[in-house]
């Protein structure tokens, strides 16, 4: 799997311990159903120029979970179980996105932890993805929610807490090996939280992909999808502890740059519980 | 000419006379020689007339000349010989033949054709009365120390039935001499007369005069060549319905083959049958019939007596057996020794060796008609396979002999197979005076037409006559075969065709010189009517030039030759005149734009009627991956402008090659650049900017 459909929604911060240094403790576990909505009516040509365009939606449901199975070992989901997206061109298209399924090796303890994931995308996206364009006779399109392809990512990650835990600051990197032809990718992160009260927390992270070869392109599944996708993007997070376990967050994602991808900007809204 | 009587039974023949035929009798023997007796052309009772219509088939490979002689039975003096040219296969059609050929409005007598080609020829008298037709067909004058007999005299003075016989003895060459002799059932001699003559000349007696004791119910005549060459035949009138016969004589075969015996073919509920045995000892002779619902039955054996003669009224009944009403079909004869058959009405009895269609000897029925008109008349073909069946094929030919249409066949053991005419060849006009022959490759089958005046509904039925097969050593041409013909042609262009007639080795007949006929078999037009349709073969080879078809299409050509099996050459297309090559008014070359591919080449074409066409040229190629690309026509390489641009085309499921569009009125002029965009996205692949070429 990997990167959809022009998209930032996978810097959805997971709020758990996705891309840190951390391993959740044994027996405990975080869970998360978010609602994110995209639009944006430029975007990225694989030049990387900034293009006007028909007016592009999604609207996408997810599910993140993650579970510690010894303080050591994690395991995480993540299943983006409802899209729906269309041009202003075309008609709509409604299905599930490609999940992701993994786990995370805690390699290093103390104040620096560092953390060893591995993750599977699992092709269950509509990886065709046709849609009729309107004004055109016969004329059709692609827009699926899916590559088709089984990929591995390996990441490393690494986390470091100051005052006493009220902020944390965590980086990393990793190699997206990808098969049926894409090309394998670099993926790099890096985010900051800071907990402002006893309920309220902000974050701030920083996200990157670059194919590790030129793009094959005859491999492009779909117009912005699956090949040839580079961005580097920026985003923010608001969450509100309601009690000891349940959480509410809103955010906001945009890409500075990218290639053959949408530039508009990605409002999430999520609904977590801590277990 | 002279006459004499050997032994003078006859006290009366005073109405007997010999009479001189014109010198083109007395030439050179010809190659082939029938006589059509019971020719006649007169009143026949208050207000209403009789006449002959006659059919004669040049049955050869090459056109011929054939002489008609006319020996009358009357005291007149015969008319001049007249002669007609046939082509091979043609049919000859006389209505009225005396009147037609001689202006004769009274006569009655025998026709003696004679030609240098084989051929068939056959009659029919019919009244305007109505029923009472009745058809004869011709056979070859018996030879030297040759005899046939007639088997079916009846003279009767008793009414209720009441008959009268006259008969006839032909002379057909000079110096010839046949003594007539009259039989009755039991086979003793009632009369005897010995005609002789210097000269081709007939001889006419009634049997009321001719004979002392002219009351012979069951009777026959036996002609007895013994010099020179002649026949006979009876006209037998009278009996319940009134309607005429024609008995001629047959020769007494020498052996009859088992499986085929004889054949009479036609067979009704109202059939009567007569058999003669020509043997000293008595005989049995097996009846069987073929054709009828329940398969072949044994419906009596019938012992003949020592040249004895045997008449079965009914036949079909004369056992006891009911057949449906209507039902027609076959009796097989069987018999150790050799006999005669005839029934009244039916074709005359065949053997192996007479109209049996078999793979070596073709058979044909000739002057058949379709007419749904009345008056008119409808025919029927049927046929009777053999013991083993018979597979093979109906040849429908139109009176030029050319071939019209084929049907196969296949029949069982012993079947009997009978349809209208046009229910053989459905879908086909039958042309007049058709001919139909019966081509076998396994089997045999005897067949016959059965012909019937949509008027008056009166029947008679026509039996098969052998194709002769040449007997030249080096075999004749079979069938033609497009020796060559353009794959393609242009409409309009003239072009040539060129036919062979092959053997059935394949090889060339480079004597073939017939006549061949070149048609569209297939396809939306004809031949310019200047092209002659038909061309005359030079050494088995036939070329058709300056030929044109002007209306484009698919095509096939026929070409159609007598006695030949026709050729149908392979579909070839005739296209369309090509418009005037378009001329390329502007060009361009694609570069592609926000980071998308796109590339090669366009042209823009203006044809000969002002309308321009996009071509994007095989070298094209545009990122395409998603979906829709369109086409467009726009004034800037900048973001399309919809409202100012046109869109020409839209590819759809594949990106690269070669594409047209058509430009719509008023065309290109307006515009600087031709752009494909990705209409779902609303951004540009690509642009080419158009030039002058």
């Amino acid at each position: 799997m990997s990167k959809r459909l022009l998209c930032l929604i996978i810097l959805l911060p997971a709020l758990g311990v996705s891309q840190t240094g951390w391993t959740r403790p044994q027996g405990t576990g975080y869970t998360r159903f978010s609602f994110s909505t995209l639009g944006s009516s430029s975007f990225y040509t694989p030049f990387g120029n900034e293009v006007s365009s028909a007016r592009y939606r999604d609207y996408t449901g997810s599910f993140y979970g993650e579970y510690g199975i010894t303080d050591d070992w994690t395991a995480v989901v993540n299943f983006p179980f409802l899209r729906n997206h269309r041009l202003d061109s075309t008609s709509s298209l409604t299905a599930v996105g490609d999940a992701n399924v993994g786990f995370k090796r805690r390699l290093v303890r103390g104040k620096t932890p560092v953390a060893l994931a591995v993750d599977f995308g699992l092709p269950i996206g509509d990886s065709q993805g046709i849609v009729s364009v309107r004004d055109v006779p016969d004329g059709t399109f692609r827009l699926p929610t899916g590559d088709g392809e089984f990929n591995t990512r390996v990441s490393l990650y690494a986390s470091r807490g100051f005052w006493e835990g009220k902020t944390v600051v965590s980086g990393g990197g990793g190699y997206n090996v990808r098969t049926r032809g894409f090309t394998d990718e670099f993926s790099y992160s890096v985010n900051a939280g800071h907990r402002l009260t006893s309920r309220v927390s902000i974050s701030g992270s920083l996200i990157g992909l670059e194919p590790a070869r030129a793009a094959n392109p005859s491999r492009s599944v779909g117009f912005g999808v699956g090949e040839g996708v580079a961005y580097l993007g920026i985003g923010g997070e608001v969450q509100y502890r309601i009690n000891k376990r349940h959480s509410v967050s809103v955010g906001y994602y945009e890409p500075l740059r990218g290639k053959n991808l949408l530039a508009g900007g990605n409002l999430v809204f999520g609904f977590g519980i801590a277990f | 000419m002279s006459r004499y009587t050997r032994l003078p039974l006859v006290l009366i023949f005073a109405a007997a006379h010999l009479l001189s035929l014109s010198s083109a009798l007395q030439a050179a023997k010809p190659a082939y020689r029938r006589v059509l007796p019971g020719v006649i052309q007169g009143r026949a009772t208050e207000g209403t007339r009789i006449g002959t219509s006659t059919w004669l088939v040049n049955l050869g490979a090459s056109s011929a000349s054939f002489e008609f002689g006319f020996l009358s039975v009357s005291k007149a003096s015969a008319p001049p010989a007249q002669s007609r040219v046939l082509g091979p296969g043609e049919t000859l059609r006389l209505n009225n033949v005396l009147q037609d050929l001689y202006g004769l409005s009274e006569g009655e007598g025998a026709l003696i054709v004679s030609g240098d080609q084989p051929f068939e020829l056959r009659g029919v008298n019919a009244s305007t009365s109505g029923p009472g037709a009745n058809w004869f067909q011709s056979s070859e004058p018996l030879g030297p120390d040759a005899c046939g007999h007639a088997i079916w005299l009846a003279n009767r003075s008793e009414p209720d039935p009441e008959f009268r016989t006259d008969i006839t003895a032909v002379l057909t060459a000079p110096n010839s001499a046949v003594t007539v002799s009259v039989y009755d059932a039991s086979g003793i001699l009632r009369g005897i007369e010995v005609v002789s003559s210097e000269g081709p000349a007939i001889w006419r007696a009634s049997a009321s005069q001719f004979l002392p004791d002219p009351e012979i119910a069951i009777g026959r005549v036996k002609f007895a060549v013994t010099a020179g060459e002649a026949t006979g035949f009876l006209s037998v009138t009278g009996g319940v319905a009134g309607t005429g016969l024609v008995a001629q004589p047959e020769r007494i075969k020498a052996a009859t083959p088992e499986e085929a015996n004889l054949l009479l073919n036609g067979v009704t509920a109202s059939s009567d049958l007569r058999l003669f045995n020509p043997n000293e000892t008595e005989q049995e002779i097996t009846l069987e019939a073929l054709g009828f619902p329940g398969g072949p039955a044994t419906i009596g054996r019938m012992a003949v007596a020592p040249n004895g003669l045997l008449e079965i009224r009914g036949v079909l009944g004369a056992a006891g057996f009911v057949f449906p009403e209507g039902a027609v079909g076959a009796l097989r004869l069987r018999a150790p020794l050799p006999f005669l058959a005839v029934g009244r009405g039916l074709p005359m009895a065949v053997s192996s060796e007479i109209g049996f269609a078999t793979p070596n000897q073709p058979v044909t029925l000739v002057g058949l008609n379709e007419s749904v008109n009345q008056p008119g008349v409808r025919s029927r073909i049927a046929l009777l396979s053999g013991t083993r069946g018979a597979i093979g094929l109906l040849r429908l030919r139109d009176s030029r002999g050319l071939t019209i249409a084929t049907s196969p066949i296949r029949l069982e053991s012993n079947e009997w197979q009978g349809k209208a005419i046009s229910a053989w060849f459905p879908e086909m006009d039958i042309p007049l005076d058709a001919r139909v022959d019966i081509e076998l490759e396994n089997g045999s089958a005897h067949g016959y037409a059965e012909i019937v005046d949509s008027l008056t509904q009166s029947r008679v039925v026509v039996a098969a006559a052998a194709v002769p097969v040449e007997a030249s050593a080096t075999p004749s041409a079979k069938r033609l075969v497009f020796s060559a013909l353009p794959s393609s042609l242009t409409a309009g262009t003239p072009f040539a065709a060129t036919i062979q007639a092959l053997r059935a080795d394949n090889s060339v007949d480079g004597r073939f010189t017939g006549s061949v006929d070149l048609r569209v078999a297939s396809g939306p037009g004809a031949f310019q009517t200047t092209v002659t349709a038909s061309q005359t073969a030079v050494g088995g080879n036939v070329s058709f030039r300056d030929l044109r078809l002007t209306v484009p299409g698919r095509y096939t050509l026929t070409a159609l030759g007598a006695g030949l099996e026709s050729a149908v050459s392979e579909p070839f297309e005739v296209a369309s005149v090509p418009p005037p090559a378009p001329t390329i008014i502007r060009v361009g070359t694609f570069a592609g734009q926000n980071g998308y591919l796109a590339e090669g080449t366009l042209q823009i074409e203006r044809a000969a009627n002002g309308s321009e066409t996009l071509r994007l040229n095989p070298n094209f190629r545009v990122s395409g991956g998603a979906g829709a690309i369109t086409v467009w026509l726009a004034r800037a390489s900048g973001p399309l402008n919809t409202g100012t641009s046109v869109r020409v085309g839209t590819l759809t499921r594949v990106f690269q090659g070669e594409f047209t569009f058509p430009i719509p009125a008023p065309g290109s002029s307006a515009f600087t650049h031709v752009i494909v965009y990705c209409d779902p996205f609303r951004i540009n692949f690509g642009a080419a900017q158009l030039r002058n070429p």
